[in-house]
């Protein structure tokens, strides 16, 4: 019997946001689900609409072969049916039995209650029949726990919740708050949360996101056994290898719309990129050899520590390489955000600094430097240059003219440039002529202002430049139109709002704009979160563009393959500490999970 | 082994489901739908009252705004309307940078204490000096007074992060009771009221003896200047990157303590000079409640108009209306003047905010209910009248005009900051 069907399940936003269009599939019991699709295919709404999240507008669901009507998660559960969502509604000063029995109704223990009958039963009869009396140790025991099961006690509910771990492979303390708790525990707090409430079909939205290679296969190992136990799970997900390695079948869903059904041994990963994407697409990402390779800016133990006093940062030092993509791994939240902004001069760091290295700048001549016969002589000498570059002598122009020269700037020195960037405000570091691009994590709130239209966002950048009171609106407007054209954003024109484009289409615009300035050190965390196939290839080439015209690049990403195939050299952060900077071309893809959970353990 | 059985299951007839991009169209055809339904509901508010006076109502109303026989009225409607957008344009950056500033009623009263104080010791020493002297002194203290009022709280909003809404509020209260304790300092009979004075007074300046007439100049002067302020400057770009986002705000390099503050000398300049308009130009007296409210409706006229220039006007002079309309036809059926008036404009306002509801949200009711025919005879009434509505905005190309104006717009500026290069 299929577990859960769906019948022309549609679901809109407004009136062009179709999230699910005529969604028709069923998913047998007992089996792993891999429902694939890029983002914004559907899923998760999908997924959203049978726990209770979202009303559909239109279409049936049935579970077990009974039309079901879910108002909300708290229904889902009725039907047996849990969602580990990709942020974790976890009350952190709380234990893991205290999160796992929140929530939790009278009716809900009754149910636990005749769950637990259900189970101990007919073992207590067998018992009985076996001419056990009823006064039993192991029948008080088993009548016990029912009676355990029906009401409210820690200890109880505690004992409830090792039992499940014993029996599935889950690895958690009841007592343990979850504050102390690692993003892979929480997660696997979440899935007994939701087994105590006797979830027979658990659905998890991006799961792996968050966890090391290792941490994966460890969750692979529990869902397999859950299948062993006769759950049906469902794990919403992009990523093609991990279809393979654990699903039975996989659902493709394209544009909202219902691609195809295929079971996972009878395909492999390009065929199910054509059916996710609906036409070819080659996955190779390509990566040229470093040229002209000089270091461009020194990071020297700095250390940064949040307001709350925990360590973000913890001495992290190394070299970031012109005609370079260092690529920076680690699990979310090792202290990736905090680095990138103590570049930018966003945060405060301590301890050390952070000098750039500019080779050969080129600064014009001043007379508050030089005087005038000393200009004479170091021209003579070939110091100086014009200002297309070429060689230029002033020792035989008359006085009056080089000193016109020099206020006109034309007289120009190339100058090794080392400029100590500790303390110096975003705005201080334009001014000293550090071209530094950035391309924040969270792109809304922090790259671009979603209120705003396109042209607006260009101007974010250079509205200063020009004297007086008034901003010039024609120079972002070129830019808006070169970026629409050249990086092919989707979007009615200009002057539409970014926060009503999509997300491949705001990263575009961002990556267009802090690609425009021709930086020196480019910086971009997670470019690609979010975005479908083409537009991260996309993104992946414009980087591979800035490493090829000489721009140092600091890519912080979360999928380890993308990085290892990407990067120069991989920059490891565990727990706020450098764990290692490796060469990806000589390590495997564990080495790199390995190092990415060491921590400072390694110190030591 | 579902748990159907155990459980009864409640069917919710209805769902309520977010809109998404909606046109500026409909947007404004709920609008106006709204509003059509709180002049009506004020009407029969009025009936209520005094019954069988619903056609005169609207009648009278009509003469609170325009009188034929006496253009006073009509300028006294004007000025309302045109204080309140001021004061909604004092606010409206301030909003914009999400600085929610509920201190207008205090700067303007602190204002409106200055100028009298000023005014009053002029009359006292009988010094018949020059009045355009006078004047200028009571604009140029009254606007310092309303920039300390609103510095403050800016002050301590930028440095020490104070919660801004709470301080503006009980900022407005020290003015009151200031304005209290200094009558009882000046006028020494012990009454509270306050002699009409004298000198000073804005419409003698320069022997203009029409009423209201240099208050509308100021209010015309100030809002164009202001629309320019917040479209066409650095400063007023940078005041909504930081109300859009102060994360972004950082990230571009912007100083946000130096641009909160700056904001808010501006707020706190306009509304000390509405407390001088609303002293020099129009009371020539002094009372606690001076204000009268004006800077509270002032906040909700800034809000509904979404600090979109356009929209303020529109819902300043509605509000006018309400105020200068209802109350004179209050009064004429025998219903208590200010009590009515304020009634109906807080109806107004709580319909007008109402609408947001069907802006954001769509009611969708499920095909087997009960509910659905009645639901859908509604539906189809206003679905009708908003038709006619849309209709009609169609027909004098409303929005078609408003959108060939934008690329023009963009020319023009770009014309502009060439000559300033």
């Amino acid at each position: 019997m299929d577990a859960i069907r769906f019948e022309n399940i549609t679901k809109t936003f407004g009136k062009k946001v179709v999230a699910s269009n005529n969604v028709s599939f069923s998913i047998e019991k007992g089996k792993i689900y891999s429902l694939l699709g890029e983002n914004g295919s559907g899923k998760t709404s999908l997924m959203n609409v049978l726990v209770g999240i979202y009303k559909q507008d239109s279409g049936k669901i049935y579970v077990n072969g009974e039309e079901v009507e879910i108002n909300s998660p708290k229904d889902a559960y009725k039907y047996r049916i849990g969602m580990i969502h990709q942020h974790f509604k976890l009350v952190n000063v709380f234990t893991a039995t205290e999160n796992v029995l929140l929530g939790l109704t009278r009716s809900d223990y009754k149910q636990f209650a005749k769950d637990q009958e259900d189970i101990n039963g007919p073992l207590i009869q067998n018992l009985l029949d076996q001419g056990a009396s009823k006064n039993d140790k192991e029948v008080k025991r088993l009548r016990k726990e029912i009676k355990d099961a029906g009401r409210f006690n820690i200890k109880s509910a505690a004992r409830r919740i090792t039992a499940i771990c014993d029996k599935y492979g889950f690895q958690i303390d009841p007592y343990q708050k979850v504050y102390d708790m690692s993003v892979s525990q929480k997660q696997t707090l979440e899935i007994v949360k939701s087994l105590y409430r006797g979830t027979d079909i658990l659905i998890l939205d991006e799961p792996t996101a968050v966890l090391t290679p290792q941490e994966t296969k460890q969750l692979f190992n529990v869902l397999r056994n859950m299948r062993a136990n006769g759950k049906t799970v469902i794990i919403i997900t992009h990523k093609l290898n991990e279809v393979m390695e654990i699903s039975d079948k996989v659902v493709v869903l394209r544009k909202g719309e219902y691609a195809g059904e295929v079971e996972t041994k009878n395909t492999n990963e390009k065929e199910l990129t054509n059916l996710m994407v609906g036409r070819k697409v080659d996955l190779q990402i390509k990566r040229s050899t470093p040229k002209n390779v000089e270091n461009r800016l020194f990071i020297n133990n700095i250390s940064v520590t949040n307001i709350d006093g925990t360590v973000a940062l913890d001495n992290a030092s190394f070299v970031l390489r012109s005609g370079e993509i260092l690529g920076v791994a680690g699990i979310s939240g090792s202290g990736q955000k905090e680095l990138l902004e103590a570049i930018a001069g966003l945060r405060r760091y301590h301890g050390g600094d952070i000098i750039f290295h500019n080779p050969k700048k080129e600064k014009p001549v001043t007379l508050f430097h030089h005087s005038i016969a000393k200009i004479k002589r170091m021209s003579k000498e070939g110091f100086f240059h014009d200002k297309n570059g070429n060689k230029l002598d002033v020792s035989n122009t008359p006085n009056k003219i080089v000193e016109e020269m020099v206020k006109n700037e034309e007289i120009i020195f190339y100058d090794d440039e080392i400029i100590d960037l500790k303390d110096k405000k975003p705005i201080e570091i334009r001014n000293l002529g550090i071209k530094l691009s950035f391309v924040p994590e969270d792109r809304l709130g922090m790259g671009l202002v979603g209120s705003m239209d396109i042209v607006d966002n260009m101007m974010l950048r250079s509205y200063r430049k020009g004297k007086g009171l008034f901003f010039s609106r024609e120079k972002p407007q070129q830019l808006a139109e070169e970026i629409v054209d050249e990086l092919e954003v989707v979007t009615p024109n200009i002057h539409t709002k970014v926060g009503k484009l999509s997300g491949g289409n705001i990263q575009k615009i961002l990556v267009g704009r802090e690609i425009s300035s021709s930086p020196k050190v480019f910086m971009a965390a997670y470019p690609v979160r979010g975005l479908d196939i083409n537009s991260s290839y996309l993104i992946y080439d414009l980087l591979n563009q800035q490493k090829e015209r000489g721009t140092a690049v600091l890519f912080v990403g979360e999928d380890l393959d993308v990085l290892m195939a990407l990067s120069d050299r991989i920059l490891v952060l565990s727990q706020g500490k450098v764990a290692g900077i490796v060469d990806p071309r000589q390590v495997s893809k564990e080495d790199v999970g390995l190092l990415m959970t060491k921590g400072g353990h390694n110190n030591d | 082994m579902t748990r159907t059985e155990t459980r009864k299951h409640f069917k919710m007839p209805i769902h309520v489901v977010k809109k998404l991009d909606l046109s500026k169209k409909s947007y404004w055809t709920i609008k106006v739908v709204g509003i059509l339904i709180a002049f009506l509901l004020s009407g029969l508010l009025c009936t209520i009252f005094a019954p069988g006076t619903f056609v005169t109502y609207y009648e009278k109303m009509a003469y609170g705004i325009i009188n034929p026989k006496n253009y006073e009225t009509f300028m006294l409607f004007l000025e309302t309307a045109g204080l309140l957008l001021l004061i909604a344009f004092a606010l409206a950056p301030a909003f914009k940078m999400k600085f929610w500033n509920i201190g207008a009623e205090g700067q303007i009263s602190i204002g409106c204490l200055v100028t009298a104080g000023i005014m009053f010791h002029m009359t006292k020493t009988g010094d018949n000096s020059n009045q355009l002297l006078v004047v200028s002194l009571c604009l140029l203290f009254s606007v310092l007074a309303g920039i300390i009022w609103a510095l403050i709280p800016a002050l301590f909003k930028a440095f020490f992060n104070t919660n801004e809404t709470l301080f503006t509020l009980m900022m407005n209260y020290v003015a009151i009771t200031l304005i209290s304790i200094f009558i009882s300092i000046w006028i020494k009979s012990g009454s509270q009221a306050f002699p009409s004075i004298h000198e000073g007074q804005l419409e003698d300046l320069f022997g203009m003896k029409i009423k209201y007439l240099w208050n509308l100049i100021f209010v015309v002067v100030i809002v164009a200047l202001m629309i320019v302020y917040l479209k066409k400057t650095k400063h007023g770009y940078e005041l909504s990157v930081v109300g859009a986002s102060l994360n972004t705000a950082r990230y571009v390099g912007i100083n946000t303590k130096k641009v909160i503050i700056r904001t808010m000398i501006l707020s706190g300049a306009i509304c000390g000079l509405v407390g001088f308009l609303l002293v020099s130009g129009h009371e020539h007296s002094l009372n606690p409640g001076i204000a009268n409210g004006r800077g509270f409706t002032g906040v909700l006229v800034a809000w509904l108009g979404q600090f979109e220039p356009a929209s303020m006007v529109l819902y300043a002079v509605l509000v006018a209306m309400f105020q200068c309309g209802s109350g004179k036809a209050a009064s004429y059926v025998g219903i208590s003047r200010a009590e009515f008036s304020a009634i109906v404009t807080g109806m107004f306002f709580l319909i007008i905010i109402a609408t947001e509801f069907f802006i954001n949200y769509k009611v969708l009711v499920k095909e087997d209910s009960k509910l659905k025919p009645v639901v859908d005879k509604i539906n189809n009434f206003f679905s009708k009248v908003g038709g006619a509505i849309s209709r009609f905005f169609d027909k004098i190309n409303f929005f078609k005009k408003l959108k060939k104006k934008k690329p023009k717009d963009v020319q023009q500026t770009s014309k502009e900051s060439e000559e300033d290069k």
